[in-house]
């Protein structure tokens, strides 16, 4: 978007740079204690989450957040079923592969858009980040035709093909190559390297941070997608992580410590990449969301 | 051949060697389903049996289906309530944040974690909330402070705000540092000269902070409106017994078009709906971008 | 008129089963079928045997619980599906209005019989 030239290119270092300070008068200590009750509302779902699905069922419906005999017999109970296993392993799979395509393929996309000059390279452009601006909503019946076609419902690949690029990415990774000086490309060339390796091993690394955080951008993405893989898939082995828990929350009814707990078995990997990785990812989600 | 040509042409060689693939992807996966929605929509097909030219039929019966009517308002409502309610609070708070030292680090993540979660995921959780006594958290919360139940998700009034409330909150964490990133943006030296020449905290809040958002705040209300008109997992998983319900009061468009779809396997009908969603968000954005362009 | 409600299970073999898993299930759905797996189905789950020749034996025509039901066969009627999910929907629409919108049952109940009769006009105009 437009927004990108506006705000200072290196805004997302500026987050890591401190307020100025100040003495600590009631209005601060006001304000600090106020933005932290609401941060502590902010997780409360995600800790009554995990508190209930740590609970006997007989506690559910009591109001307190610890448990008063915490149990992993939950998680025993919904791990033994199997199926939760199987749905991790092919989110695992779904969003691994997809993100791997998106890095490689966006961004040779981005840097050929972006490095050479060649007729049609406008309208290639435009073409690609017109895309943008169309509902996946309204593929998902054509892609599903097409599927059914070819005998793709209900596949790995069925899953994956519709996201394999995205208009995002491509423009993400064209902004950022535009930083990377073409003195560095045209002495690669000097030096006799191919144009195939020029992108890899010259233009590659300079845009390390860009290609971590469309990585991290597709791989949510595709972790918690369901529209699309709850409509291609219908046999239980080959749901992903939120089609799955859609329908054992149906079949759970009213057990609501083993609902948690499949909520919770879906929501805390990520949640503990992001405690590992927070100041990267932090900046990697301003970065795609000023220059995407 | 290819030693005889030019630097240029090599160029032009490898460019297009390089987007075969991509063209192809976009060609196949993008643009001709595309199409194919439009050619759809004007068919009338379920899946089995052939399909038939219906002309402007699936439009028509749109335009005389109460029940889309009812779908098209309740889209808009998400976005009504939704954007602006998410953009003040995230503006508040990255206002706010951005003007602590202290455990800055560890507030922010509080506020980003709910971005890192899977929309299923926290629909469910936030259905168990919304149950009533002695099930939900919500309402046992009342009932110990002695307050009268709150029927969320039973209600024709009170059910889509509260589906929305868990789209909100999973949102706000993105917001929130996008504005952060907006306000660290803006150079000192305004704020310095305003506070030299005295200025209320008000009046640089109005004359400098937020004009010189305008980008940021444009960036967010058409990002966050986007996401609002497309809602599904939450309204899907916190509805599966009565989808949409209860009597249609929470369905937005994009469940009405999975549900003629692949429950009713009224194809055309559905593309034509798809077709519509296309045209609102397209509307949507462009009159949101004129509206906050640059003057 | 007199009439009964009934409902039935329908088991197929897919046409994807080929080999080896196509004659299983060929001999499975013999089995089922037989007299004697449907008098075991009724005498163990209780539900009602699908043919006239299990169920209307004089042993199980006459018998205590099930005698009176399988007798009401000769007159029940099975709802008609042409869409389960949309059938089912019109009813709960129909509860919901009277407990969430107060709407009169009787009143209620004419437009849930009005919209299953434009769902079945619709089907049956096109099919």
């Amino acid at each position: 978007m437009a927004v990108a030239e506006e705000i200072r290119a290196s805004s997302e270092t500026l987050l890591d740079t401190k307020a100025p300070r100040k003495p600590a008068n009631m209005g601060q200590i006001l304000r600090w204690l106020l933005l932290f009750l609401g941060g502590i509302a902010m997780v409360m779902p995600i800790v009554y989450m995990i508190s209930t699905s740590l609970k006997w069922p007989h506690e559910v419906y009591n109001v307190n957040l610890i448990p008063n005999e915490p149990t992993l017999e939950n998680y025993t109970f919904v791990l033994e079923d199997g199926r939760f296993y199987g749905w991790f392993i092919n989110s695992l799979i779904i969003a691994t592969i997809t993100t791997i395509s998106n890095v490689l393929f966006d961004s040779l996309v981005g840097y050929t858009l972006c490095k050479f000059r060649f007729p049609g390279r406008y309208i290639i452009f435009i073409a690609i980040l017109s895309t943008l601006m169309i509902p996946t909503e309204m593929l998902v019946i054509p892609w599903y035709l097409m599927s059914q076609q070819f005998g793709w419902l209900d596949t790995y690949w069925g899953i994956m093909f519709p996201g394999l690029m995205t208009a995002f990415g491509t423009f993400l990774m064209k902004q950022f190559f535009e930083t990377v000086p073409d003195d560095f490309i045209e002495a690669a060339r000097i030096d006799g390297l191919n144009e195939l390796q020029i992108w890899w091993t010259v233009a590659m690394p300079l845009v390390k941070p860009a290609l971590a955080a469309l990585a991290i951008f597709v791989f949510l993405g595709n972790w918690t997608a369901f529209i699309w893989p709850l409509i291609v898939t219908n046999s239980v082995e080959m749901y992903t992580l939120p089609v799955g828990l859609s329908t054992f929350g149906d079949e759970a009814d009213v057990q609501w410590e083993l609902i948690m707990t499949g909520a919770a078995i879906s929501t805390i990997p990520t949640l503990i990449v992001f405690l590992i990785f927070q100041r990267f990812i932090i900046r990697g989600v301003v970065m795609a969301g000023l220059k995407g | 051949m290819y030693r005889n040509l030019s630097i240029k042409q090599k160029q032009i060689v490898w460019a297009w060697g390089f987007l075969a693939i991509p063209i192809l992807f976009y060609v196949i996966i993008r643009f001709y389903p595309t199409g194919n929605a439009m050619v759809i929509s004007f068919q009338d097909w379920n899946l089995l049996g052939s399909r038939t030219w219906a002309g402007w039929e699936n439009y028509a019966k749109l335009w005389n289906d109460p029940v889309f009517w009812k779908v098209f308002a309740n889209t808009f409502l998400y976005l009504i309530i939704g954007t602006p309610v998410s953009l003040v609070i995230s503006f508040v708070v990255a206002y706010h944040l951005d003007k602590l030292r202290f455990m800055h680090g560890f507030l922010r993540m509080l506020y980003f974690l709910p971005f890192m979660t899977s929309a299923v995921a926290m629909a469910w959780v936030w259905r168990w909330f919304y149950q009533p006594v002695p099930i939900g958290l919500f309402n046992n919360f009342l009932a110990d402070f002695g307050i009268p139940q709150i029927e969320f998700l039973r209600s024709t009034t009170n059910a889509l705000p509260a589906v929305l409330a868990p789209a909100v909150w999973a949102g706000l964490g993105f917001q929130i540092i996008i504005f952060m990133a907006g306000l660290r943006a803006i150079p000192r030296s305004y704020y310095e000269a305003a506070r030299i020449d005295g200025v209320s905290t008000w009046t640089v809040l109005w004359e400098i902070t937020l004009p010189l958002l305008r980008p940021t705040i444009v960036f967010i209300v058409v990002f966050s409106s986007i996401g609002f008109l497309r809602i599904f997992d939450h309204v899907f998983n916190m509805t599966t017994n009565d989808p949409g319900g209860p009597l249609n009061s929470t369905k937005p468009l994009v469940l009405m078009i999975y549900q003629s779809a692949f429950t009713d396997f009224d194809m055309g009908y559905a593309a034509a709906q798809t077709v519509v969603l296309f045209l609102v968000l397209l509307a949507v954005s462009l009159l949101q971008l004129w509206l906050l362009r640059d003057r | 008129m007199r009439s009964n409600y009934s409902s039935y299970w329908v088991n197929a073999i897919t046409t994807k089963a080929e080999g080896e898993k196509y004659d299983a299930a060929v001999k499975f759905m013999q089995y089922v079928t037989s007299d004697e797996a449907m008098q075991i189905w009724l005498d163990v789950v209780g539900e009602l045997p699908a043919k006239p020749s299990v169920g209307l034996t004089e042993e199980n025509a006459n018998n205590e619980v099930f005698g009176p039901f399988i007798k009401g066969l000769a007159y029940a009627n099975t709802t008609k599906f042409v869409n389960e999910s949309a059938q089912r929907q019109i009813l709960v629409d129909m509860v919901e209005r009277v407990n969430l919108a107060g709407a009169d049952p009787a009143e209620s109940l004419a437009e849930a019989a009005a919209a299953e009769q434009a769902l079945l006009d619709e089907f049956y105009a096109s099919n």
